[in-house]
């Protein structure tokens, strides 16, 4: 029970995570690298919030998670924009975002151990298993997020807009879509998911300068496993890697625990390069 | 139109030349460790290049070089491999280790290969940590060390046992160089140059465009695999992260500040930026024998700030990639390219002037 | 036997048929047209055959070889050149270098041969060096040799496209669109030089839309919705109802 109630939490942590990775993906066709470096500023905006400026955390959450929409805004702006059609400048600046934020994480913790304060304290007892508030709290605000960017995606004008860009982005532009200001939403909105992510993730594991790298991995794991276009694919992909970590971690000692389930989709990524739910798999 | 050939030949044979002889006039550890950094990072910027001309980026460079300095270290650890043997399998290991990262998302659009690599890079690091034969989370130790096995040679040279280390590995480093330079400038690098121009067009004039991409990521892989393994016995410990994300990042940034528009830029980018990142380090160890009381409190400042460094770099990147398309190298054409363009719109200018009146 | 031989070729993206049922052929030393209006399918027939596509089900031969399955370098290989549609270039090349780069085959060096510069390898450059001057010069691109491909007016591009595809040699060249979007000098130029092929021992399959290139035709495949409607001469397709209804759109 325990095993599976901490597999939803990371599981729709890391489908949090990815869904800004996988927006850009599919609408732009290009990567955002430092996406996971922008899941870690969020992490640490809100430690830093709540630490040093002693603002209540869910505050501090919320204040970080906009912070982050707009560093989307910025990056969407200085970058996608400009270089759409030039992956070699978009890694540029991403691995100097990435260095920057990486440094300056170095620096700050140092050899700290740093645990954003917990969100809810206490047990609640359920079918006669007590599980921690913090873990239901994560989950349910999680899931609702999800079902919010779920319902955007498919029930709004912005989702439409982002499906036709997707399709083709000169006929969306044609048909009156404004192409630039639909990526900026997207951006915005991935990057502040991927912030929330952060703040949970922070309080749940701890800070550290390699969270965004571990972050990132997982990602790259969801969205290439779960293939080009497909949203659906994202959360399957997502419980599966939340399963597989969890029960790892509980079986396995030490690195093994990290290590097992990355081999598993090391094996499933050589037989399937391009995923197994996208529109071209 | 010969004469740009010449200059770069010649631009690379001094290069050469500063690389054999500095390490021997400046006769101290901390100049040659120095040198050994940079040597190697010229290796790994190079290397990736390659792979940048058949139009993919690599994400996995870091990875690729632990896996030739684990495979050489383990091998000499538990088998009593010999060094001279150790090293090349190192390099083998990667190369078949590259292959197979690189089949799958080879045959696919770049994005692919970039994310594929991304994620093979860290994974096989994490597989290494996790690993309990390659030292897990201590890393490997006790690497029988390279000044011991060229003890000998360095006798009958005079040559003192960092130095001897330096020598081979700038060899192999140069080996390395020589293949990929060659690679570039025959009809292979046209090849490649032609596949990331267009697939499509290259698959029609007979190109296998796998087998290229794949001939191109075997040779990197090779050349990181070769570099690792030496490095491994020179440093005698190696610890897997030291061949994560970071290093690969590393690589890129050099390859991207130097320029990939020419053979020489990721030479330049990897002194210039290895320098930058090396030079708190050097002045500290120097300042311990130095009797100059401001060269040694700035020795200590720079010291005591080095962790500020990756700012600098990273400044740098940023500063490449939104003014200098080329990179360090290609400013001269950035500038010839901006003149060129300014002339153009003041005679623009002037002929509206002209028209309208 | 025919060089190139369709039967019951057929393609199907998901449940739009873009070509059913397909017999073609063509035979060694013609120059023969893919005719049809817009849509027809004629581009995916030419990628069904250089594998750039696979067919749904169906059997391509060529010169006796079941191709069907080959992937887009392999048929190149075998002596099927092509020129694009929309006409990609190795765009940072010269017009020399686009051309040269298409000498991968033949003559063909292998890789360590390559790499270390050997006898062979240094004989073939040469060659190719000559060789391809002679194409540049055949097309009339002798002039613009040395200007980066991307810098060139459209006209000129499709000409360096048909170059390089001549450049490799083959027996068998698929032009697509070859007129498309040219200035009316160009056309008459590019139109003898097509015909010109001929004297080269090269066979030509032509997809195109301006009806000048009638003249220069030995025979002519009509294709409408991914079937055939017709085949035979220029003049009996001039004269034949059903091409005359869907083709000129019965106004003819």
């Amino acid at each position: 029970m325990q095993i599976v109630i901490n597999a939803l939490v990371l599981g729709i942590m890391y489908i949090l995570a990815a869904l800004g990775f996988a927006f850009i993906f599919n609408m732009l066709g290009t990567i955002n690298l430092g996406h996971g470096a922008l899941y870690m500023v969020g992490a640490y905006l809100c430690y830093y919030l709540c630490a040093a400026a002693g603002i209540n955390n869910w505050i501090a959450m919320i204040i970080s998670a906009a912070v982050l929409a707009v560093v989307g805004l910025l990056l969407e702006r200085v970058m996608f924009r400009l270089f759409l059609d030039n992956f070699d400048r978009i890694v540029m600046i991403s691995v100097g975002i990435i260095t920057i934020c990486q440094t300056i994480a170095n620096l700050l913790t140092g050899s700290k151990a740093l645990v954003i304060p917990s969100y809810a304290n206490g047990l609640t007892t359920i079918f006669g298993m007590s599980i921690s508030n913090e873990r239901l709290v994560t989950f349910g605000v999680g899931l609702l997020l999800l079902l919010a960017t779920l319902y955007v995606v498919n029930y709004t004008a912005l989702g439409r807009q982002m499906e036709a860009v997707a399709q083709d982005r000169l006929g969306a532009a044609l048909q009156g879509i404004n192409t630039n200001r639909v990526s900026a939403a997207v951006c915005a909105i991935g990057v502040g998911l991927a912030a929330v992510a952060g703040c949970f993730m922070g309080a749940y594991l701890g800070l550290s300068s390699s969270m965004g790298d571990t972050m990132n991995l997982r990602i790259l794991m969801l969205v290439m496993l779960a293939g080009a276009g497909s949203m659906n694919g994202i959360i399957i992909t997502g419980t599966v890697m939340g399963f597989l970590d969890a029960i790892c971690q509980m079986a396995f000692a030490g690195n093994a625990g990290s290590a097992v389930p990355i081999i598993i989709i090391v094996i499933l990524l050589l037989i399937k390069p391009k995923g197994f739910f996208g529109h071209d798999a | 139109m010969k004469q740009p050939v010449l200059k770069g030949k010649l631009s690379l044979l001094i290069l050469c030349v500063l690389f054999f002889v500095l390490p021997l006039a400046l006769n101290s550890r901390s100049w040659v460790d120095l040198f050994i950094t940079i040597v190697v990072n010229m290796v790994g910027a190079v290397a990736l290049r390659l792979i940048v001309i058949s139009g993919n980026l690599s994400f996995a460079q870091g990875a690729f070089m632990g896996v030739g300095a684990y495979t050489a270290g383990m091998l000499a650890v538990y088998l009593n491999v010999p060094i001279w043997l150790s090293i090349p399998a190192g390099a083998i290991m990667a190369t078949i280790v590259g292959l197979i990262t690189g089949w799958p998302f080879a045959r696919l659009k770049s994005v692919y290969f970039s994310m594929g690599t991304m994620f093979m890079g860290q994974a096989l690091m994490l597989m290494i940590s996790a690993w309990p034969l390659a030292g897990g989370a201590l890393g490997l130790q006790r690497i029988p060390s390279l000044t011991s096995a060229l003890s000998g040679v360095a006798d009958v040279l005079h040559l003192k046992g960092y130095q001897a280390c330096y020598y081979l590995i700038f060899l192999l480093a140069l080996f390395c160089l020589v293949i990929m330079y060659r690679m570039e400038h025959c009809r292979i690098g046209t090849t490649l140059r032609a596949l990331a121009q267009s697939e499509e067009v290259a698959a029609s004039i007979g190109v296998n465009p796998t087998f290229y991409r794949l001939l191109a990521v075997g040779t990197s892989c090779f050349c990181m695999g070769l570099i690792g393994g030496v490095q491994s016995h020179y440093l005698t410990t190696i610890s897997y992260s030291s061949y994560g994300m970071n290093t690969t990042l590393w690589i890129i940034m050099y390859m991207m500040i130097g320029g990939t528009g020419k053979f020489v830029g990721p030479l330049y980018g990897a002194i210039v930026i290895s320098i930058v990142q090396g030079i708190a380090n050097l002045l500290t160890s120097l300042s311990g024998s130095s009797n100059n009381e401001s060269f040694v409190a700035f020795a200590h400042w720079l010291g005591a700030n080095s962790a500020y460094t990756p700012f600098l770099t990273a400044a740098v990147l940023l500063v490449v990639a939104y003014l200098l398309p080329g990179g360090l190298v290609g400013i001269p054409d950035t500038i010839r390219a901006n003149r060129a363009r300014r002339a153009e719109k003041k005679e623009a200018a002037e002929i509206a002037k002209g028209g309208s009146k | 036997m025919h060089l190139l031989e369709t039967s019951g070729l057929t393609k199907r993206f998901g449940g739009l048929t873009v070509m059913h049922d397909l017999d073609f052929h063509i035979d060694e030393g013609e120059i023969k047209g893919f005719l049809g209006p817009n849509g027809a399918g004629k581009s995916t027939f030419f990628n069904l055959i250089t594998g750039v596509l696979m067919p749904t089900s169906g059997h391509i031969f060529y010169a006796g070889n079941e191709i069907t399955k080959a992937k887009p370098h392999q048929v190149a290989k075998m002596g099927i050149g092509r020129t694009f549609q929309l006409n990609p270039l190795f765009g940072d090349f010269t017009v020399f270098e686009n051309v040269t780069a298409a000498y991968h085959l033949r003559p063909h060096s292998t890789v360590p041969q390559v790499f270390f510069n050997s006898k062979v390898y240094k004989e073939n450059e040469k060659y190719i060096a000559e060789s391809a001057d002679e194409v540049l010069e055949f097309l009339g691109l002798t002039h613009v040799r040395n200007e980066l491909a991307k810098n060139l007016p459209h006209g000129y591009q499709k000409i360096l496209g048909v170059a390089r595809a001549l450049a490799t040699k083959p027996k068998l060249l698929l032009l697509d669109e070859p007129l498309g979007g040219m200035n009316p000098e160009e056309i008459d130029f590019s139109i003898k030089a097509i015909s010109k092929m001929r004297d080269k021992g090269i066979t030509v399959l032509v997809v195109e839309h301006n009806m000048q290139i009638l003249d220069i035709l030995d025979s002519v495949t009509v294709i409408s919705f991914g079937e055939k409607i017709f085949e035979g001469t220029p003049e009996g397709m001039r004269q034949d109802p059903t091409v005359i209804s869907t083709y000129f759109g019965g106004t003819v």
